[in-house]
């Protein structure tokens, strides 16, 4: 049975995606109004989401676990073995971060990036001797190397044009939105292989990657999770891994479980533990709200120029202030105020070191507002 | 018969005539057209805009709509004519039209015109005589421009007849923007050339699916360089030229090309376009 963690062409990565699970996030239901939680059904005997409460740390762990490394690995593996030189688009959800970001143990020599951008400056001239090497190079985060400004392309250019004119194998990865930048106006971008990116997982793939281990009572049925609910799941995370693994988080609910007050007193519902003694459920009453009834983040409060500095974001994942404001052309501390206003909205958060990088559960209405917008992705 | 006779024959009888009902109709009509202008115009501020492009340009096709269905509802309650009768009205309104309401009419006519043809729509960067800007609205007799010094600027369609008109994006949501820089001849125009070339593909305000060209060529004061490219949308264009007109200059500064002052002409006399051709300056 085909692994569903493996690489695809990226232009053929939704061949095999639903045409429901193909849809990317409607910029009109992100602009004209947010979904609102759901309510059950008459006679629901879930109780409201006011009395659940957030699940601890080791059963979410356990209930929505990060993606197989070894999966991953195998994945990375069988790309190089069938293609020795490729070039990754790797996901904004931070799926793939750990297995591409730690390929040394695989065999290829890494080069890592600099951790700013080289502003004015070409490659350094170590990095040059080591694109000379004819072992088999890995190249990450190849986003680390420019900044969107006059003075900032120029290492990234060499780069690239050394990849292209290079014999030896390599693999390298880049942002999804960098890659589209790069791909519309480098021509240096022209000399490189056809690119591959890690393929979307369908609604079966998510169940066994993400469904429980146990039954797990579901809003409004009382019943497991079905396939009805990883089909919401894939609808809503278009097959990426890490969406739907934030939005599979954002649905999970503590048990605690009460008697309707219509209820006999001395009947509890299907043996449920009465919140009021203090009783907490086990992996067994972890209640699941649907996928579809999840209100995620907007880009509603977002204006026109504001998205400038949200396209930079998505551009350089993973970049300091400084470089954000420079990408964008907003003063720093202007930038720093509407970078705090995002994360508010859920739409950013912070990374190590003062990074700034998108939120998962905020990609969905990302990447439709700034498709619509005008901004070019790597979708069209 | 005479003319004034003929006048009240085709008139209905006053008791026929329900004043009310036209009263609101008419006032429902205006309404109606104001809600239209009003609405799709607040509606499409909260769209990306090529929504807004597309929205807008239905708003004049609309009003046109709303007042035919006036017309249409009122005047047989008002008139009853007979053939005879006219005959009579039509030449007496030809004779008021020819000498008091010519150009009036022949506006009016242009905004039929106007509206069909699409020369020109709501939405649209259009350039008539010294005036550049964005058509605010486009009623039945004028449209109303909104320049780039936010001056609302009202132009009858009777233009259409005699005036040139130039529309910078015809309906898209974008539009070339020109950004033009003279420098000293003596200079590396290669080097010159890709150093603008990056300079444009790194503005924020560019949209990287439309082509970039760097265009050169020798006028008498200096060498013209003219980059050539497409802002994320057509209100972009003055962010978008000056964040060019900034970094080239300082992109260009760091080559250590001299600059040159443009000599002056006819084109900066008082009143002539601030804005030369294509869809910017």
């Amino acid at each position: 049975m085909r692994s569903p963690w493996r690489f695809v062409p990226l232009g053929a990565r939704y061949d095999d995606l639903r045409a429901s699970e193909r849809r990317r996030g409607r910029w009109w239901s992100d602009l004209l109004g947010a979904r609102r939680p759901g309510r059950g059904p008459r006679g629901d005997p879930t109780p409201a989401e006011a009395r659940l409460g957030a699940v601890d740390r080791e059963r979410l762990g356990r209930l929505a676990p990060a993606p197989p490394r070894a999966a991953q690995r195998a994945a990375y593996d069988a790309l190089r073995a069938r293609t020795p030189q490729a070039l990754i688009v790797r996901p904004d959800d931070g799926s793939w971060n750990v297995a591409l970001d730690d390929v040394g143990p695989y065999g290829p020599t890494v080069i890592d990036p600099p951790d700013d951008p080289p502003l004015g400056r070409d490659l350094p001239d170590a990095v040059h001797e080591r694109l000379d090497d004819p072992r088999a190079l890995h190249l990450p985060r190849l986003e680390r190397w420019w900044v969107r400004h006059h003075d900032g392309i120029r290492a990234l250019r060499t780069v690239l044009a050394r990849l292209g004119a290079r014999r030896g194998p390599w693999t390298a990865d880049v942002a999804p939105w960098a890659w589209a930048w790069i791909v519309r106006t480098l021509p240096e971008a022209r000399g490189l292989p056809p690119v591959q990116t890690p393929a979307p997982l369908r609604s079966e793939d998510l169940r066994s990657w993400l469904g429980p281990p146990g039954p797990l009572r579901m809003r409004g049925s009382g019943t497991p999770p079905d396939d009805a609910t990883f089909r919401a799941l894939a609808d809503r995370a278009s097959g990426e891994p890490g969406v739907a693994r934030a939005i599979w988080r954002a649905c999970l609910h503590d048990g605690a479980e009460w008697t309707p007050p219509d209820a006999a007193p001395d009947a509890p519902l299907d043996g449920a533990a009465d919140p009021r003694d203090g009783a907490v459920g086990d992996d067994a009453a972890v209640w699941v709200r649907s996928p579809s009834r999840l209100t995620l983040p907007s880009t509603r409060p977002l204006k026109h120029r504001d998205l400038l500095l949200l396209h930079a974001v998505a551009l350089h994942r993973d970049a300091r202030l400084a470089t954000l404001a420079l990408a964008s052309g907003f003063e720093p501390d202007e930038a720093a105020a509407l970078l705090r206003r995002m994360g508010a909205w859920g739409l950013v958060r912070d990374g190590e070191e003062g990074r700034v990088r998108l939120a998962p559960l905020g990609l969905p209405a990302v990447r439709s507002r700034l498709d619509v917008e005008a901004f070019a992705g790597v979708d069209e | 018969m005479n003319g004034a006779e003929g006048l009240l024959d085709v008139v209905r009888d006053v008791s026929e005539i329900p004043f009310l009902r036209i009263v609101a109709v008419l006032l429902l009509g205006f309404l109606a057209a104001r809600g239209v202008s009003v609405g799709f115009a607040r509606l499409g501020e909260r769209v990306p805009a090529a929504v807004r492009v597309r929205l807008l340009q239905a708003v004049p096709l609309a009003r046109l709509a709303i007042a035919l269905a006036v017309i249409v509802y009122v005047v047989p309650r008002v008139v009853a004519p007979t053939p005879q009768n006219l005959i009579a009205i039509v030449g007496a309104a030809g004779i008021a039209i020819g000498f008091a309401l010519k150009d009036y009419v022949g506006s009016l006519v242009a905004g039929v015109v106007a509206i069909t043809e699409a020369p020109y729509r709501q939405g649209d960067w259009i350039r008539i005589g010294s005036h550049y800007g964005e058509v605010r609205s486009v009623g039945l007799r004028a449209i109303e421009v909104v320049t780039l010094d936010d001056d609302v600027v009202t132009i009858p369609h009777g233009v259409l007849w005699t005036d040139d008109i130039a529309n910078a994006n015809d309906g898209a949501r974008t539009l070339m923007v020109v950004t033009d820089l003279w420098l000293a001849p003596d200079h590396d125009a290669g080097a010159v050339r890709r150093r603008l070339q990056e300079v444009a593909w790194t503005s924020p305000w560019l949209d990287v699916r439309r082509p970039v060209a760097v265009v050169v060529r020798e006028d008498p004061w200096g060498t013209r360089y003219q980059i050539k490219a497409y802002p994320l949308e057509a209100r972009d264009q003055v962010p978008f030229r000056s964040d060019l007109v900034t970094r080239g200059k300082a992109a260009l500064r760091a080559l250590e090309v001299r600059f040159v002052e443009r000599r002056p002409s006819a084109a900066d006399a008082p009143g002539a376009p601030d804005a030369p051709s294509g869809g910017a300056g």
